[in-house]
């Protein structure tokens, strides 16, 4: 066997290792190639089923479900082209992903996050249709995390904004402080009933409000609304009350009821937070400890 | 639709490109997107059965490359 000639060797071992070869690198190409179609015909598949859905108009809880489809159906397609890397370079792949999809996707995200914040600072549908917020909180969540923390940071905001404008108004007739305040408690109700809401809604073993905190440094949303509004409302009171005069004068002398108001309304807000928050909102008018122990 | 022997003969070539030539595929449709899909469906099911062929030649061939080494393997424990 040690003079095994060249021909049978070559016959038996190199020939059928190098034919092996062949087969080898043709079903990888077979492979590849299987594998790119189906990525393919996923994305036309997915494509269709978002140009299919109706479009979003109306402000009604079917249309904010149908958005919720929507956005996961665009989750999908971001998941499909990303598996892929060769996917985006097909040139018809590439052609609708930008035609189809991207403008798809924008039009969407801008009527999920309108409606999000709509939402948001609509006092009546938050305690009464909870389901409008889940729905569209976690639409806007699954479309764009980015854009679910800023819509619910600008709803804050504007909350904050519009609960000050009307505290900021009674510091110069201070008895009409305390009906400002019953509004503001009431604004500060609403915000509670939004945390709930979006605690409820489970994502990636969290919830839309967790994952909403994890990039705050509060620990709830009434914290992070009673801080703007103290913080704002103290800056105003405190230039009135400096300037003295008249309007100084009266702070001084309500000193007790602006308190009692404050603890009034606020005393009934539910929460594990209110007691914090009570404590944040009075900041706003310490200065009048200061004043009444000298 | 170029005969079997073709179709599989290409995936022999050492430069044909998969990707390549499933972005001419699809590009060459004129995005008329059924049709799109009953080629792609009917090439993918063609792929599966060349797959099973090749898969069932590849494991002949190991086979054959086996059988030679058992005598010699024989040869060094006498």
């Amino acid at each position: 066997y040690l003079d095994m000639s060249y021909d049978r060797l070559n016959d038996e071992i190199i020939k059928p290792y190098e034919h092996a070869l062949r087969v080898q690198s043709a079903l990888s190409k077979i492979h590849q190639t299987s594998s790119i179609l189906r990525d393919a015909l996923i994305f036309l598949h997915l494509m269709r089923q978002i140009t299919d859905a109706s479009p979003l108009v109306e402000n009604d809880f079917s249309t904010f479900q149908n958005a919720l489809k929507l956005a996961s159906l665009h989750s999908q397609i971001q998941k499909n082209l990303s598996g892929n890397a060769n996917l985006r370079s097909l040139r018809l792949i590439k052609k609708y992903d930008a035609e189809v999809i991207s403008v798809n996707r924008q039009q969407t995200l801008r009527y999920i996050s309108d409606a999000f914040t709509k939402e948001c600072l609509n006092n009546y549908r938050i305690k009464n249709n909870p389901e409008n917020i889940e729905v569209l909180g976690n639409a806007l969540f699954t479309l764009s995390q980015r854009d679910y923390i800023s819509s619910l940071d600008r709803a804050i905001i504007s909350k904050a904004l519009s609960t000050n404008q009307v505290l900021g108004k009674t510091i110069t007739s201070i008895r009409s402080f305390s009906t400002a305040m019953e509004d503001a408690s009431k604004n500060g109700e609403c915000i509670l009933h939004l945390e709930e809401s979006l605690r409820r809604v489970p994502v990636k073993n969290s919830n839309l409000m967790q994952l909403y905190l994890s990039h705050k440094k509060e620990s709830s949303l009434t914290e992070i609304f009673w801080s703007r509004v103290s913080r704002s409302f103290k800056k105003d009171f405190e230039i009135s009350f400096n300037r003295g005069g008249p309007v100084g004068k009266s702070l001084l002398n309500n000193a007790q009821q602006i308190t009692n108001d404050i603890k009034k309304n606020m005393a009934n807000l539910g929460g594990d937070d209110n007691g914090n928050n009570l404590r944040i909102m009075l900041q706003a008018v310490s200065i009048l400890d200061r004043q009444n122990r000298n | 639709m170029a005969s079997n022997d073709d179709m599989l003969k290409m995936f022999f070539d050492e430069d044909f490109i998969p990707q390549a030539f499933v972005d001419v595929l699809l590009s060459s449709q004129n995005t008329q997107l059924n049709e799109l899909r009953v080629v792609s469906s009917s090439l993918l099911s063609k792929l599966d059965y060349y797959t099973g062929r090749l898969t069932q030649e590849l494991e002949v061939s190991i086979e054959n490359l086996q059988k030679p080494a058992e005598p010699l393997a024989y040869l060094s424990t006498a």
